[in-house]
C-alpha cells in the first residue's frame, strides 16, 4: 500500500494563538481515516490546509505525490471537500449547483450532465435534483453537499463533519454512501467528526487530537486496548495511597489513580439554598481504575471496599471503545 | 481559456441567484422607476399647470366708465389666474369678502379716468379676506402690474400735454384740435413704446445648445433629474453585491470555491462581472423609460451612453468589493452598501437639492462634494450626452475618473478582503 496524504509537522498559527500544532500523519490508498475531536481541536484547520483553503504557517503534506504548498493546483484536482456548512446555494436547485461546482472543475458538455447524474444517483436524490435546496430537509442538504464535492470524482475526499443536524435516516444514507465510495470506487476518506460511533462505523484507522495535537493514532482496535478492559469511576467518601495500592492490586485491575475532581461553576444563592435540602453527594475523591477485565474488576472494587469499610459514594463503568480512550487520554468528554 | 470558462460560470450562477431574489430586483429596478415617475410627473403637472390654473376668484368693481376705468377693467379680466365676478357696490364686494364668497375684491373709483388725466393722485382699492393672506399679496401684486401700465398711459398723456402746452403750439388751436393733436402725439408715441417692448434693440434670447427655443426648462431639468436618478440608484448594488460575496464567505461556499482548482481572482471577476451586467441592464432601463415616459433628450452619442453606463457599472461594483473587503458581516455589508448609496445620491449630486443645476457646476461645497465622490462624475458626463449632445471626447474626463476611482476601489479591495473568515 502507498500512502495518498503524508502529513508532515503541519501548524497553523494566528498571532500567538495555535489552532494547528505540528500534526503529522499519513492515509493509504484505499483507506477511511478518521479525525476524532471535540469542536475547536483542529480538524477543520488541518483540513483547511489540506485542501487549499488556509496556508500553513509550517509543515507541509503531500498528496498524491504533490506538495501542498508548491503544487497545490495539482493537489485540488486530486481532493474533494465536504465542508462542515452546507456550502450550496439555496435558492437554486441540486442540479444547479452540482452544474456549477462541475464548471469550476472544468467540466462541460456531455460529460458534466453525466457526472452530475452519477452523484445524485449516489447520494439518492435524482428524483428531486429539480427542487430548490432551500426546500429540503436537513439529511437532503447533507447529502447534496456532499454530492457537491464527488461531481470531479476525487481521489482523496474530505468529508469535515458531514452529519451535523442531520435525522437518523439520512445519517445512515450518508454512511451508506461513504462505504460504498470506498469499497466500489477505492475512494480514499477523510472524515473528521467529533461522535465516536460514526468514526468507530466508519473508519481503518483514527487520530484523536486535541487542542491542536494528535494525541494518539492507531487501529480501532488497538486505540481501545489502551483501555484494557474497560475504565471504572470510582467516588470514594475518603481516599488515601494504601486503598489506591490495594486497588491497584487487584487482580483484575491494570491500574487506579486519582483523579481531580472538576471545579464547579460558583452556585447562585438559590441553587446553594436547594443543594442543602439534599444529601451531600461526595466529590471528595474520585478514583480512576483502568481494568483489565471489567465484570471481574467490578467484583474485586467493591468486595475490597467493602473489607476496608470503605463509602462507596458514586460508581460509573466505561465500556472500552473511542470515547472512553479519549476521556482517558484528555480527562475530559469528546462534546464538551 | 480555462480561466475565462469559470469567470463565466461563477457570473452565470450570479446571474442565476439574481433572477431568484425577487426583493433585490425590485429595489434596483422598479423603485427607480416608481421615484422617477413620481417626480418627474410632478414636475410635468406644475409646468402644465402654470398655464392653466385658476389660482383665485375676486370681485371687480368698476364705478369710472371712462377710458382708464374700462383699460384696468379690461386687463384684470384677461388674467388667466383670476376668476374675475363684476358686482355692484363696493360694501356689496366687501360683503361678499366677509362671507367667504372670494378672496379678494377690485375697487376701480369713479374719478379713477379724470385723476390720471389731471396728474392727480388716485388710488385703485383692494378689499381682501383676512383669512387669507397670501391672497392678499396675490392680487396686490398683479394689480401693481396692471396698473404700472395704465400709469405709464397717464404719464406720456400728461408729458404730451404739458410738452404742447409750453411749445405754444396749442395757443390758438381750438379745443377739438388740441384734443386731436394730444392723442395723436400720444398715439405715436405709445405705438413706438408697443414697438420697443415687442422688438427690443437689447434682448435676451433662450435658446438651447441644440438652436431651438427652450419650449420648457425641463427640457434640461429632466436629464439632469432622470440621470442623477439612475446613478443614485445603479450605487444600490454596492450593499447587493457586497452582501452577498459576505454571505458566500458565511456560508461557506467560498471555502468550497477556495479548494477546487481556480485563481481567487477568477472567484471576484466573475461576481463583478454578473454585477456589472445587473447595473448595465439597470442604466439601460432606467434611461428607456425616461426617454418612453418623459420623452427625456438622449443625446446624439450611444457610444458615449454605453461607455458611460460600464464606467458607473466598472467604478459600484468596486466600490461593493471594497465595502465587503473593510465589513466584517454581510448585514454591516448590506447595511452599508445602502446608506453609501443615498449619501453618494444626495452628496455627490445625484439628487438636486433644491437647485436645478447640477451639482459638479453649482459652486460652493455642492460642486467640492462632486468633485470628490463618483456621482458627481457620473451625472456630469450623462448630462453632456443627453443634455448637451456631447460626444465621447466630451466625456473623456469624466470617464477617465471614474476608471480610475473604479481600479483604486478594486486593488484596495483585492488587498484587504479575507477570503476565510
Amino acid at each position: 500500500m502507498t500512502a495518498i496524504l503524508e502529513v508532515d509537522n503541519l501548524v497553523k498559527k494566528y498571532g500567538d494563538f495555535e489552532a494547528v500544532g505540528g500534526v503529522s500523519f499519513s492515509v493509504e490508498q484505499g483507506e477511511v481515516f478518521g479525525l476524532l475531536g471535540p469542536n475547536g481541536a483542529g480538524k477543520t484547520q488541518t483540513i483547511s490546509m489540506l485542501t487549499g483553503v488556509i496556508e500553513p504557517t509550517a509543515g507541509t503534506a503531500r498528496i498524491g505525490g504533490y506538495d501542498i504548498r508548491s503544487q497545490m493546483d495539482q493537489v485540488k484536482k486530486i481532493n474533494g471537500l465536504v465542508p462542515q456548512d452546507l456550502a450550496l446555494y439555496p435558492t437554486l436547485s441540486a442540479r444547479a449547483n452540482l452544474n456549477f461546482f462541475g464548471r469550476i472543475y472544468g467540466l462541460r458538455g456531455k460529460e458534466l450532465k453525466e457526472r452530475v447524474e452519477d452523484v445524485l444517483r449516489i447520494v439518492a436524490l435524482t428524483d428531486r435534483a429539480d427542487q430548490a435546496v432551500d426546500k429540503y430537509s436537513g439529511g437532503m442538504k447533507r447529502r447534496v453537499n456532499i454530492a457537491a464535492g464527488l461531481i470531479h470524482h476525487p481521489k482523496l475526499f474530505f468529508l469535515d463533519e458531514p452529519t451535523v443536524g442531520v435525522d437518523p435516516q439520512s445519517r445512515n444514507h450518508i454512511f451508506e454512501s461513504v462505504l460504498r465510495l470506498n469499497r466500489e470506487r477505492g475512494m480514499s476518506i477523510v472524515y473528521t467528526s467529533h461522535y465516536m460511533e460514526e468514526v468507530e462505523l466508519l473508519c481503518n484507522r483514527v487520530a484523536i487530537i486535541d487542542q491542536g495535537k494528535i494525541i494518539a493514532m492507531d487501529t480501532i482496535k488497538n486505540l481501545t486496548a489502551l483501555l484494557g478492559g474497560g475504565v471504572i469511576y470510582v467516588g470514594l467518601a475518603r481516599v488515601d495511597d494504601e486503598i489506591l495500592a490495594g486497588l491497584a492490586g487487584l487482580p483484575a485491575v491494570a491500574e487506579a489513580t486519582t483523579v481531580p475532581s472538576p471545579v464547579a461553576p460558583p452556585a447562585s444563592e438559590e441553587q446553594a439554598l436547594e443543594a442543602a435540602d439534599r444529601p451531600p453527594v461526595s466529590t471528595e475523591a474520585l478514583v480512576k481504575v483502568v481494568a483489565k477485565q471489567n465484570q471481574q474488576a467490578i467484583v474485586n472494587v467493591i468486595n475490597y471496599l467493602n473489607e476496608h469499610n470503605q463509602n462507596l459514594t458514586s460508581l460509573e463503568i466505561l465500556e472500552p471503545n473511542l470515547e472512553s480512550v479519549f476521556l482517558h487520554l484528555t480527562g475530559k468528554k469528546l462534546r464538551e | 481559456m480555462n480561466n475565462i470558462y469559470i469567470i463565466l460560470s461563477v457570473a452565470w450562477k450570479e446571474i442565476q441567484l439574481l433572477l431568484r431574489d425577487r426583493g433585490t430586483l425590485a429595489i434596483l429596478f422598479l423603485l427607480p422607476m416608481l421615484i422617477a415617475g413620481m417626480i418627474g410627473g410632478g414636475n410635468l403637472a406644475s409646468v402644465e399647470g402654470e398655464e392653466s390654473a385658476i389660482l383665485l376668484s375676486i370681485y371687480l368693481v368698476n364705478q369710472d366708465k371712462a377710458d382708464f376705468g374700462t383699460e384696468v377693467s379690461k386687463a384684470i379680466r384677461e388674467i388667466q389666474q383670476l376668476e374675475v365676478q363684476e358686482i355692484g357696490s363696493p360694501s356689496e364686494a366687501e360683503g361678499q369678502i366677509a362671507r367667504g364668497k372670494a378672496a379678494a375684491a377690485v375697487i376701480i373709483p369713479a374719478d379713477f379716468t379724470q385723476k390720471i388725466n389731471e396728474h392727480q393722485p388716485t388710488q385703485i382699492e383692494v378689499i381682501v379676506d383676512p383669512a387669507q393672506p397670501e391672497s392678499a399679496s396675490i392680487v396686490t401684486g398683479i394689480m401693481n402690474q396692471v396698473v404700472a401700465e395704465v400709469t405709464i398711459w397717464g404719464e406720456v398723456q400728461f408729458g404730451v400735454r404739458s410738452v404742447l402746452e409750453e411749445s405754444g403750439i396749442l395757443a390758438e388751436a381750438s379745443p377739438q384740435e388740441q384734443r386731436a393733436i394730444g392723442a395723436q402725439s400720444l398715439g405715436v408715441i405709445m405705438t413706438r413704446i408697443n414697438e420697443i417692448r415687442e422688438n427690443p434693440t437689447i434682448a435676451v434670447e433662450n435658446v438651447n445648445i441644440q438652436g431651438e427655443e427652450a419650449g420648457s426648462w425641463l427640457a434640461l431639468y429632466f436629464p439632469y433629474l432622470f440621470s442623477g436618478i439612475t446613478v443614485m440608484f445603479a450605487f444600490f448594488v454596492v450593499g447587493t453585491m457586497a452582501q452577498t460575496l459576505l454571505n458566500e464567505r458565511e456560508a461557506g461556499t467560498l471555502r468550497r470555491l477556495l479548494a477546487a482548482p481556480i485563481p481567487r481572482g477568477a472567484i471576484l471577476a466573475g461576481k463583478t462581472l454578473a454585477y456589472m451586467l445587473l447595473v448595465c441592464i439597470q442604466i439601460a432601463v432606467l434611461l428607456t423609460f425616461s426617454y418612453l415616459a418623459f420623452n427625456v433628450m438622449m443625446g446624439n452619442s450611444p457610444l458615449g451612453l454605453v461607455l458611460m453606463t460600464l464606467g458607473v457599472a466598472f467604478v459600484a461594483t468596486a466600490l461593493g468589493m471594497l465595502v465587503a473587503a473593510l465589513s466584517k458581516t454581510p448585514e454591516q455589508a448590506g447595511n452599508t452598501g445602502t446608506i453609501l448609496a443615498f449619501l453618494l445620491g444626495g452628496l455627490g449630486g445625484s439628487i438636486p437639492l433644491g437647485s436645478a443645476t447640477l451639482a459638479s457646476r453649482a459652486g460652493g461645497l455642492r460642486q467640492v462634494l462632486a468633485a470628490i465622490l463618483p456621482n458627481g462624475y457620473a451625472v456630469e458626463g450623462f448630462y453632456r450626452l443627453m443634455a448637451e449632445n456631447g460626444d465621447v471626447a466630451r466625456i473623456l474626463p469624466q470617464l477617465g475618473v471614474l476608471l480610475g476611482m473604479g481600479v483604486l476601489f478594486f486593488l484596495i479591495a483585492v488587498w484587504r478582503f479575507k477570503f476565510e473568515a
